[in-house]
């Protein structure tokens, strides 16, 4: 036995975690995980690289609030960054059957492999905070903050990382405190829910992080408490502790209350963590593999009635549950739609923030204010919109590559019907619950009678947006064997761009001014039914398409910077 | 019967299989060998139809599967080489899919799938997510599904990959049973007991070529050697394998 090795046998096991990290399949499922993360560093990078340069060539330094702003905008991008990648991440931070079966047999203390497993998580995190924060901090005491260069770029770099952490520290809580909380036979259900939900809301604290920056000032000043909820805020009073730049108190208080909250999120994470995780790699080896009851007798009952009232064919049933089963089961399509969720809750936030009027210690919705009143009822348009283009690009992506031969070695020619299943899943399990989902949210704001029309009014317009996205769609969902090529980016950024606009605003526009005039709302409401007839009919004449998209175009053998076209 | 025709596939002009014919006939099962690499994979792909060959073709009972593959697909029961399945789903709701997606009604596909799982051991783990299972059991399950639609035309590529030894005799027994009923059944492997027990003729491919396509007692006769896997491994497998097997022992201890 050779006995003059090294024991390096902890920063192995870093490389090793730090490698995974990127061996997900959501993550990168054409399986160049580190590209796409480097492409996604690089997209990081983008909003401190380009505010850097405008304000370098602006020529003027940022003082006071304006400071104040500045720094509350890089410390909320940089939470909402970390924590997106913590609770994406959640799984990974307990050992899985595979470390189990790799490195269990080795001779290896399972405290090292915390340890390990720990430092590649922070260095995983640390590199995306480098990445947007790199450019800005290396311009900070030029741009941003006029004094000593190492002493303001440390303090951002520190008061950074500090938000970082707290914001680590509290998405991983959470999944500690559920672990702890809910029952083992629920967990992996209201884990998933809970994980969809904040990688939503992760993205939607990203997408507002401009406004949020706006707004710290009468927030701190108006709001103090409403501003003691909000992280980024807590970290730019810190940041102000440490540099002062508005000289205010109400954010030095912040500023203390950062601390004990980055504390109160680390002991938090201390308490669930260590212990869960060796109850969890004892869990792995000593329990076999769930076997878990199967679906409810109200599951059952649902999709019974589905089957029977809305399906009445095998190819649609097949389809249409394979779907659901998908969306709810797949890790990157959930990621995929948690982020255009987000981002279309951003759009809400963001449209929406204008109209709210703040007085002392409370603040309302404008909903009298005409402007405000179409804003407010083109948010469910807005939502059904990012809902239905959403959907459309996920279908796109391939489930599991290799798996489609099952639906190519079952095809016998039911394209329509498998069109069919997949326009009846859109419409039934997203519009209408979507819309079912408003209903409150109408009723805080307009009468029973408006709630309701905004209820019929959506869904109608959906049912037309539907028929309009999926023209030419011709895959089952998520059976594709290829990813979905960049022209689909073009036509997504021109759709969004063109599309959202024109259709929330002016659909909103037309909803306010039927809603006074019942006959032309009727008129609407056959146009549309006339319209979407005529698509139904206007597809059956058509016939449907010879066979089903699964491979798309061959790859060429050599590929070229096709230049030349 | 099923007819392969001079079946012939190029890969950027290099033949994977060249040339290839033989016949699979009703209640018989005819073992297709050969060695990693041969083009074993590469035909079960043009005569499943998903890829469609250079040259040659595929004939269903005297009629080209390609004039009409649907109807092709209707009678095929494929278990394909690697058990590529939607993890996510259950073993359970797998069966469902492929069920609908053959066309079969509701009823029947709720009762074949529970009555497969069960007689292949999987029935209590029929709500467990595919990505738990074994890969036996995943091997199980794919024959399940090959086998939901009653086909006339089996094809089974490697349907014995990690399974254990109960489900390996009940395997044998069930690939008797099938062709006792008629089924037309083609046969990957590369456990030459099984395939010498169960086939009644076998088509030996080497680099792409047919070597040897005959019954297993014809081709000891003509061979002079006593089983098959010597018959293999002179037409197909030309190493010293001892020597090999040495060499590893020496490369270990080094």
């Amino acid at each position: 036995m050779e006995t003059d090795t090294i024991d390096d046998r902890f920063g192995v096991l870093v490389r090793l975690f730090f490698s995974r990290f990127f061996d997900k399949e959501s993550l990168s499922p054409q399986g160049d995980a580190a590209a796409n993360v480097v492409q996604t560093l690089g997209i990081l990078a983008a909003p401190g690289g380009f505010i850097s340069l405008i304000l370098y060539f602006a020529g003027t330094t940022q003082t006071g609030w304006n400071l104040v702003s500045l720094r509350c905008l890089f410390l909320a991008l940089s939470m909402a960054v970390i924590g997106f990648i913590v609770i994406f991440e959640w799984d990974a931070i307990f050992p899985d059957r595979r470390d189990y079966q790799v490195l269990f047999p080795l001779p290896v203390p399972l405290w090292k492999l915390f340890l390990a497993k720990m430092t590649a998580f922070l260095l995983f995190l640390g590199m995306f905070l480098i990445a947007l924060n790199g450019i800005v901090t290396l311009f900070w005491p030029v741009i941003f903050d006029n004094g000593n260069y190492l002493l303001v770029t440390g303090t951002h770099l520190l008061v950074v990382t500090a938000a970082g952490l707290f914001s680590a520290f509290a998405a991983a809580s959470i999944q500690g405190l559920l672990l702890i909380m809910i029952p083992a036979k629920i967990f992996r259900f209201v884990s998933t829910c809970a994980q969809t939900v904040l990688l939503t809301v992760m993205v939607m604290f990203f997408f507002i992080s401009p406004l949020i920056a706006s707004e710290i000032r009468p927030m701190t000043n108006g709001y103090a408490d409403l501003a003691r909820w909000m992280p980024a805020y807590l970290f730019s009073g810190l940041y102000e502790l440490i540099r002062p730049a508005a000289r205010n108190q109400a954010l030095l208080d912040l500023g203390k209350t950062a601390l004990t909250a980055l504390g109160s999120a680390i002991a938090v994470f201390a308490v669930t963590h260590l212990p869960l995780y060796v109850r969890h790699t004892r869990k792995l080896i000593e329990t076999p593999p769930a076997s878990p009851s199967g679906p409810g007798r109200l599951r059952l009952a649902l999709n019974a009635a589905i089957d029977r009232l809305l399906l009445k064919d095998p190819v649609q049933e097949a389809v249409f549950h394979y779907i659901g089963q998908t969306i709810t089961r797949s890790m990157k399509h959930r990621l995929f739609l948690a982020v255009y969720a987000g981002f279309g809750a951003a759009l809400v936030v963001i449209s929406v923030a204008p109209y709210i009027v703040v007085g002392p210690g409370s603040f309302v919705i404008l909903t009298n204010h005409t402007p405000a009143r179409a804003t407010l009822m083109g948010v469910s348009l807005t939502l059904s919109f990012v809902l239905v283009s959403g959907l459309r690009a996920a279908f796109n992506f391939p489930a599991e590559l290799t798996a489609n031969w099952a639906f190519r070695m079952t095809d016998t020619n039911h394209t329509r019907q498998c069109l069919l299943a997949m326009r009846k899943w859109t419409v039934v399990c997203g519009v209408i619950p979507l819309f079912l989902l408003l209903i409150p949210f109408d009723l805080a704001f307009f009468s029973g009678r408006v709630a309701l029309f905004q209820f019929f009014y959506g869904v109608a317009l959906s049912v037309l947006l539907v028929e309009l996205m999926f023209v030419g769609f011709t895959k089952i969902p998520f059976t594709c064997g290829y990813f979905p090529s960049r022209n689909n980016l073009v036509w997504l950024i021109a759709m969004y761009v063109g599309g959202l606009i024109l259709y929330s605003s002016r659909m909103a526009d037309l909803e306010i001014w039927l809603m006074d005039r019942p006959q032309y709302a009727g008129a609407f409401f056959s146009a549309a039914g006339l319209i979407w007839l005529a698509s139904w009919s206007w597809r059956a004449r058509a016939g449907s398409p010879a066979s089903l998209d699964y491979l798309g175009d061959d790859d060429p053998v050599i590929r070229t910077l096709e230049l030349s076209r | 019967m099923l007819e392969i025709q001079s079946l012939t596939k190029y890969y950027r002009n290099i033949p994977v299989v060249n040339d290839v014919s033989f016949s699979v006939r009703p209640g018989e099962v005819t073992g297709y060998l050969g060695p990693n690499g041969s083009g074993k994979s590469t035909t079960v792909k043009m005569i499943t139809g998903m890829l469609e060959p250079t040259k040659g073709r595929v004939l269903l009972d005297g009629q080209d599967i390609r004039s009409d593959l649907a109807a092709f697909k209707r009678r095929l029961g494929y278990v394909p080489e690697e058990p590529h399945l939607y993890s996510y789903l259950t073993g359970l709701e797998y069966l469902q899919l492929i069920g609908r997606l053959r066309l079969l009604p509701a009823a029947a596909v709720e009762r074949k799938a529970n009555d497969l799982l069960s007689l292949l051991a999987l029935h209590p783990h029929r709500h467990a997510s595919i990505s738990a299972y074994s890969k036996g059991m995943k091997q199980r399950v794919l024959i399940a599904a090959a086998l939901l639609h009653d086909p006339d035309l089996l094809i089974l590529d490697e349907p014995l990959t990690g399974i254990d030894v109960t489900s390996a005799l009940l395997f044998t027994h069930l690939l008797r049973e099938l062709s006792a009923a008629g089924k037309m059944i083609l046969y990957i492997s590369h456990v030459l007991e099984a395939v010498e027990k169960a086939c009644a003729q076998v088509v030996i491919i080497y680099k792409g070529r047919i070597q040897a396509a005959d019954s297993v007692d014809n081709l000891r006769e003509l061979m002079q050697l006593p089983s098959l896997a010597e018959i293999f491994s002179q037409l197909a497998e030309q190493r010293d394998l001892e020597q090999a097997a040495r060499d590893i022992v020496a490369v270990m201890k080094g």
